[in-house]
Formats: C-alpha cells, sequence, structure tokens
C-alpha cells in the first residue's frame, strides 16, 4: 500500500498551475518533499489532506480519496504550516480540545493529550499557555496535536520552519522516531540538510512538475558539480579576499562593500578552511551565507538556471 | 461530547474574551445611550388642564374661557401656550379667536392660566386648550399637551317683529258680499329637534262664519332674510270649508339647523272673509346645532413621543443598521476568526466540516442575543419605568430584533462561507443595500431583509420615507424571513461541504 498515489494530478487556480501532471506514489517510511516556494509542494499537501479538489487526475491517501473523508482524515496527523492553535489556552487544554474534535470522549481525549505531550516532551509545559511557548515548542505542540489520534500517516508541513538548533534537532529525533515506530512521514521543507537528516527519500518539484522522486544522494551529487556561491559579510574585505585568492576550492573571488562573495566547488572543504582562517587572522565577520544553500538553489542547478 | 459540541463549546468560549465584551457593548449599550441623550433633553413635561367650557352657549353671548398650562415634570423656559376656539375642519381646527400666551418660565409642579374672550356664534366648535403649541420644549410626553373639548352653541329664538309678514289678498274680492270666516286655528311645529330630524309640520284651518269657504290653505318653513321670507319647504292644498269645519294641511320635513319661521295662510278664491286678520299665523323656532356622533375633535400635531421614540430606535437603529451590523460581527468570521487565530486547518481536517458554521452561528447568536435582549430591556424600562406599562412594547420588540438577528445572522454565515473578506461587503450590503437602496429605490424595497422585518410589525411608527408597505402581511413576512433563514444557513452548511481552502 502507498501512502500517497497520484496520477496525472493537476491543480491550477485560474491561469496559474500548482500541481502540473504528476504521477508519482510514494511508499511507507520517511520521504521529504522539496522545493522552492511556488513548487507546488503546500497545493499537493492540501490536496492529500482534502481541503482542496484535484482539478485534474486522481489523488489517493492510504488507498482512499480524501475529499470530504473525515474518517481517512483522522488516520492522518497533519502538521499545517503557520502558528500553533488554541494559543490562548494552556498546551494540554489545546491538546485536549484537538483530541475532542477528533472524536474522542472526555478521559480518553484527556489522556491521548496527555500522551501526546509526553511523546514531543513537552510534559512540563502543559499548563503553561501556548502563547508563552517558544517557537520550536509551538512547533512540537503542532506534532503533538498531531500524533492524538495515533495516526498511520503524518503530512508535515515545514516543520522545522523557525525552530532554534536545539528544538530542531528534537523535532527531527521525534521524527525518525515516529518513523521506527512504524509510522509513515511525508513532510515539506524547504532546507535539503534537514530532509537530509532523517530520510534519504526525497520527492522534488519545481514550478508543479516533478523533478525528482528518490534518493537524496543523487541530488547531492548534481548538486556538488556545480559552484556553491558563500557570501563573507566583514569590514575587512580586502584582506580576507587577498588570503582567500589563491585557495585551490575558490573558483572565482568577488570584494563587494563590506562583504566578499566567493565561489567554491567544494563547499564542506572551504567551509572548514574558512573558519580556522578567519580565527588565525582575528578577521571581524558579521554572517557567513550560501544563498545557493537551500532547495531554490538546487533547483536553480537541476533546471538550468530556471 | 461530540465534535459538534466541543465546536459549540469552544466557539461560545471564544466569545467570552474582548471581542464578546465588545458586541454586548456596542449590541446593549447603542440602545441604551441614546435612549439616555433623549430623556436628558426631554426631561420636562408641560400639560393643559383644567379646560373651562360651558355646555352650552348662545349666540351673541360674550364668554370666557380658561385653561390651566401646568408644569409636571422638570424645570422647563420660555415656551407658548395658547387657547383657541373653532370649527374643526378634517381634523384641523380653524380658529375663530386664539390667545397666545409666552410663558418665559416654569418651575415643577407650578400653574399658570390662560383665557381667551368670545363672542359666540351659532355652531358646533371646540375649544382647544395647548401647551407648548409652538413645540419649543422637549418632552417626556407630547401626548398630554392639548385638551380639546366641544361647544354648542345655539340660536336665538326670533322676536315675533322679525317674522314674516301676512301675504296680501287674504281678505277675498273686495266687491264680494260672502261671508265665510276662515282662520289658521293651530299651527304645530316640532318642540325640539335636531339638525336631519325627521319632523310634521301641521297647520288647522277652521271655518267660522256662515257661508263656506272655498280657497287654499298654505304652510310653509323657511327663514327669513331681512324682512324677506325664503321657504326651505311649503305646501298648498285646496280647501272647502262648510261653516263650522275644519281641514289640515300638514309635511314633514328633515328639518335644517337655524333660526326658522313656520308661517300657515288661508285665501278664498271667491267671496269675502268677514275677518281677515286670523287668516295667517307665523311661529318662530330654532334647530339648534349639535355634536355629531362621529366628530373627532383636532388631531395633534405630529410630535416624536415617547413611544414613538422607542419605536423609531427600534426600528430605525435597531432592525435597520444595529442589529444587521452585529449580526454581521458575529456571523461573517466564520471563517476568518479561525484561519486568524490559526485553528482553521485543525478543524477542517478533524470535525465535520458543516459544523463549523452552524456551531458558529449557534454560539455567536446566542451571546448577541442576551446584548440585544438587554439592551432593549433595559431601554424599555428607562423609557417607560416600569414592566407593565404596556408589555406588548417590550415582547414584539424582543421578538422581531431576535429574528432580525437571526435572519442577518445566517445571511451573513453564508456571506462568510463563500468570501475571505466578508466585513467590507458586509457594511456595504447593511449601509448600502438594505438602508441606502431601500430607502431611495422603491421598486428593489421588496428584495431587502428589512423591508420584510418591517412587515412583520407593520412599520411601527415610520413615515412613508422610511418605510413603504408591501402588504405582504406580518404573517407571510414573518414566515417569509424564517424560511431565509433556514436557506442561507443550510447553503453555508453545504457550501462548506464543497468549499476549497488555502490553508
Amino acid at each position: 500500500m502507498s501512502i500517497l498515489a497520484a496520477k496525472d494530478l493537476s491543480k491550477w487556480y485560474g491561469e496559474v498551475i500548482a500541481v502540473n501532471d504528476v504521477t508519482v506514489e510514494v511508499q511507507p517510511g520517511i520521504t521529504g518533499l522539496l522545493g522552492p516556494n511556488g513548487a507546488g509542494k503546500s497545493s499537493l499537501i492540501r490536496m492529500a489532506m482534502g481541503l482542496q479538489k484535484p482539478s485534474a487526475g486522481s489523488l489517493t491517501v492510504l488507498d482512499e480519496d480524501p475529499w470530504d473523508n473525515t474518517k481517512l482524515l483522522r488516520r492522518i496527523g497533519y502538521v499545517p504550516e503557520g502558528d500553533a492553535p488554541w494559543r490562548d489556552r494552556t498546551g494540554k487544554q489545546a491538546l485536549a480540545l484537538g483530541a475532542k474534535l477528533g472524536g474522542l470522549g472526555g478521559q480518553a481525549a484527556e489522556d491521548a493529550a496527555a500522551g501526546a505531550l509526553r511523546q514531543v516532551g513537552l510534559a512540563e509545559e502543559q499548563d503553561r499557555k501556548v502563547e508563552a511557548y517558544s517557537r520550536g515548542q509551538r512547533q512540537k505542540l503542532k506534532l503533538a496535536l498531531a500524533l492524538l489520534h495515533e495516526p498511520e500517516l503524518l503530512i508535515l508541513d515545514e516543520p522545522l520552519l523557525g525552530s532554534d538548533p536545539m528544538s530542531r534537532r528534537d523535532l527531527i529525533e521525534l521524527i525518525k522516531g515516529l518513523a521506527q515506530q512504524g509510522k509513515s512521514v511525508l513532510l515539506s521543507t524547504h532546507v535539503l540538510p534537514d530532509v537530509e537528516a532523517m530520510t534519504a527519500r526525497i520527492l522534488l518539484l519545481n514550478h508543479g512538475r516533478l523533478m525528482a522522486h528518490g534518493e537524496v544522494g543523487e541530488i547531492r551529487d548534481l548538486l556538488e558539480r556545480y559552484p556553491r556561491t558563500v557570501r563573507i559579510a566583514t569590514p575587512d574585505a580586502r584582506k580576507l579576499g587577498a588570503l582567500l585568492w589563491d585557495w585551490p576550492t575558490v573558483l572565482s573571488l568577488k570584494a563587494e562593500e563590506g562583504a566578499v562573495v566567493v565561489q567554491t566547488a567544494k563547499p564542506q572543504e572551504f567551509f572548514a578552511a574558512l573558519q580556522e582562517l578567519l580565527v588565525k587572522e582575528s578577521i571581524v565577520f558579521s554572517s557567513v551565507t550560501s544563498p545557493d544553500d537551500n532547495v531554490e538553489a538546487v533547483f536553480r542547478y537541476l533546471v538550468g538556471g530556471a | 461530547m461530540s465534535a459538534a459540541g466541543t465546536l459549540l463549546v469552544t466557539n461560545l468560549r471564544a466569545w467570552m474574551g474582548a471581542k464578546g465584551f465588545a458586541m454586548v457593548l456596542v449590541a446593549a449599550l447603542a440602545p441604551v445611550l441614546l435612549t439616555g441623550a433623549w430623556l436628558a433633553t426631554h426631561n420636562s413635561d408641560v400639560s393643559a388642564t383644567n379646560v373651562l367650557v360651558p355646555s352650552t352657549l348662545t349666540e351673541g353671548q360674550n364668554v370666557t374661557f380658561t385653561a390651566d398650562i401646568v408644569n409636571l415634570k422638570g424645570d422647563v423656559s420660555a415656551f407658548n401656550a395658547t387657547l383657541s376656539v373653532g370649527r374643526v375642519f378634517g381634523n384641523t381646527l380653524s380658529p375663530s379667536a386664539t390667545n397666545t400666551v409666552l410663558i418665559d418660565h416654569m418651575r415643577s409642579g407650578e400653574k399658570r392660566a390662560i383665557q381667551l374672550n368670545w363672542t359666540a356664534q351659532p355652531g358646533v366648535y371646540y375649544v382647544l386648550a395647548e401647551a407648548d403649541s409652538s413645540d419649543d420644549i422637549g418632552e417626556v410626553e407630547e401626548f398630554n399637551n392639548q385638551v380639546p373639548l366641544p361647544v354648542a352653541v345655539h340660536y336665538v329664538v326670533p322676536t315675533a317683529a322679525s317674522g314674516p309678514a301676512a301675504p296680501a289678498g287674504l281678505a277675498g274680492s273686495a266687491n264680494s258680499t260672502g261671508t265665510y270666516d276662515v282662520a289658521v286655528t293651530d299651527l304645530s311645529i316640532p318642540s325640539s329637534a335636531k339638525p336631519g330630524d325627521s319632523a310634521t309640520f301641521t297647520a288647522t284651518f277652521t271655518n267660522r262664519g256662515t257661508a263656506a269657504f272655498d280657497g287654499n290653505g298654505t304652510l310653509r318653513v323657511g327663514r327669513m332674510f331681512g324682512t324677506q321670507f325664503a321657504a326651505l319647504k311649503d305646501i298648498s292644498k285646496n280647501l272647502t270649508l262648510a261653516p263650522g269645519a275644519s281641514d289640515t294641511v300638514s309635511f314633514t320635513w328633515n328639518v335644517q339647523e337655524g333660526a326658522l319661521w313656520a308661517e300657515a295662510y288661508a285665501n278664498g278664491t271667491a267671496g269675502r272673509d268677514t275677518s281677515p286678520a286670523d287668516n295667517h299665523v307665523a311661529k318662530a323656532f330654532t334647530v339648534d346645532p349639535a355634536l355629531a356622533p362621529d366628530a373627532t375633535p383636532p388631531t395633534p400635531p405630529q410630535r416624536l413621543t415617547i413611544k414613538d421614540f422607542y419605536l423609531q430606535i427600534l426600528s430605525l437603529l435597531h432592525l435597520r443598521v444595529l442589529l444587521p451590523l452585529v449580526a454581521l460581527f458575529y456571523a461573517a468570521g466564520v471563517l476568518a476568526d479561525e484561519k486568524e487565530r490559526g485553528t482553521l486547518p485543525f478543524i477542517l481536517t478533524r470535525a465535520e466540516r458543516w459544523t463549523l458554521p452552524v456551531t458558529k452561528f449557534i454560539a455567536g447568536y446566542a451571546v448577541a442575543a442576551v446584548a440585544v435582549v438587554l439592551g432593549i430591556v433595559v431601554t424599555y424600562l428607562l423609557l417607560f419605568g416600569q414592566p407593565s406599562t404596556d408589555p406588548g412594547f417590550l415582547v414584539t420588540p424582543l421578538l422581531v430584533s431576535l429574528l432580525t438577528l437571526f435572519v442577518y445572522g445566517c445571511l451573513f454565515t453564508l456571506l462568510g462561507v463563500l468570501v475571505d473578506r466578508p466585513y467590507l461587503i458586509g457594511v456595504a450590503f447593511v449601509i448600502g443595500w438594505e438602508t441606502i437602496v431601500s430607502l431611495f429605490v422603491p421598486p428593489v424595497r421588496q428584495f431587502t431583509l428589512n423591508q420584510h422585518i418591517l412587515e412583520a410589525v407593520g412599520g411601527w411608527s415610520l413615515n412613508s420615507v422610511q418605510w413603504l408597505p408591501t402588504g405582504e402581511g406580518p404573517m407571510r413576512a414573518l414566515l417569509l424571513l424564517l424560511a431565509a433563514g433556514a436557506v442561507f444557513l443550510g447553503a453555508s452548511a453545504m457550501w462548506m461541504k464543497q468549499r476549497e481552502f488555502d490553508v
């Protein structure tokens, strides 16, 4: 049984095509749904959660049509994008409410709420109002809401967005743990390393089209063939530029006002060496960013600069 | 508890915060504040009382009417008080004489007398005493400002000298030697009659002579204009009377008002009357004006009374603007509120979709209804003081307000399900369509909810500019509104099942 099966699936809003003739079968386990903004990830997830109807083609989740299918939806744990709900309530109250809305009775709802809070590590925070939670805790709460009904499948829309590194690590471990318990997970994200930390299997969308469906390593290899841009913001741009000029990992270098922009074919080596250099030469810097270090950039490489 | 029950409780709870407080504040306090402002500027009450009018007057009589103007409540500044006498045409007094007095200041409980001198003329009149005749002061009660009393002025019975003279030629032929002596021995007229009454007039003719009388007996009723007699009814009859014989001439007539005369006379066609002086008799009588049973006193001018104000608050503020806007406030956010709170995707993927608009409607309606009932009850008590004044003035507005809240709530629930930004459309609908268009474009009135709501209460105190009845009647309007509400809410639930969401 596939957790999600699309056949010639399309979704358009007026003249804008969000999902374009996608045919795919997603097998149980963890699958990362990757793509830049506007790729069609959210539309695919909304159709999977019965919030939107396909414009053409068909979509089944757990072998059932999700449209107007409350029974099926209660077998799925859904973490939508956005903030946690019921922020004026305590974590425990919010979860109990979610459980009751899903059809659980009084004590069963309370028990499910307590269990889900323990599962995501928020048991100690259960009596605090959700509005007082950190961003990471709210993401965990959303995950706990999705777990209330012991779902077979979790559909997570940007579950790590806005989380601090600690929460991000916790959430990744939690999701991996859930998969080990036999739950299937379909999660969307912009960030490739987040997916890599959980699964090797990804589904790539761009402009509504299915670009790739397979192992992340294959995509990674593809990425490595193309140079990566790194921007180091520093007041000592001239000095840093001179030091980096003859590095073998640097393909090109450009000094800007207050920054050095480098292209490298081996980012891992470059970052390691750069860290040492900055410390050794006592170069003050305010940020090191890689505009390419997201799926949007991957797509640029994949689709030839599209 | 079912998912729908949980949703209902959650939605009810959502109203327990600032938003619910704001709605209660607006729905309950708006009419109360308006009423308070009205009461603050309408805190006095002057009244006319003790109007003294003789029950009957006689033509030409000089009379002085008196009345008291009393201040029942609050100190008042300058206002006019008027005492008038005149005839009523339609519902309006056409004064024959008026005395207007400026009362510059009057304390509570104070009383002033006003009077009017008049020389009575025959007819039916009304004496009208009026406090604040120029409507200079705002009063709690305007209905006690006027006291109209009828008065009838009777005719004076004409003197004998002013009556009709005997016609010429009653003595018969000057060359004749006949010896008859005809005389009007009796002239019977009604002792009392009202205008329009059927009365019988009879003249008795007797021949007192020694020869037979052959001639005419005439009976007439009419008015005198100077020395001329103008007959209103007359009859002549051939009489042949043997010596000592009598005969009568008679007719029935619907009498007219006025100072009238009846006369009878006999004149022979041959021979000579030995004593012609008794051939003619005239009698005066009066038919005095009387107040018709269906006579109506002059109607007070249209002024905003306390009940008018109450009904206008309800019909123009409540039913036309406030309640639709409150309904918009509580119902249109069916999706927008949940989107804002970030709860929509969680609800849509857990509960049956139709439960969201239905439970949100029920919760919002319940809270809004409490606020509206509170506002109306307090307004009623402020204006009328006690619950027993007129329960109909409380119960009907409550029921109609709840119906209004229901039908608009259902409509705006549908709007909230159909569009993402319902508030602007809703306000435009309430202000533009339900108020302005329905007021100034009469043909579309029947397509507004407000028209049918006002039909259900018969328009209350609204004038033809504010409301024009379509004639559908209260029961049909009521059923139509209930059906419309059910359709709107049903459509909301149906559309909710079909609608796609981008959350």
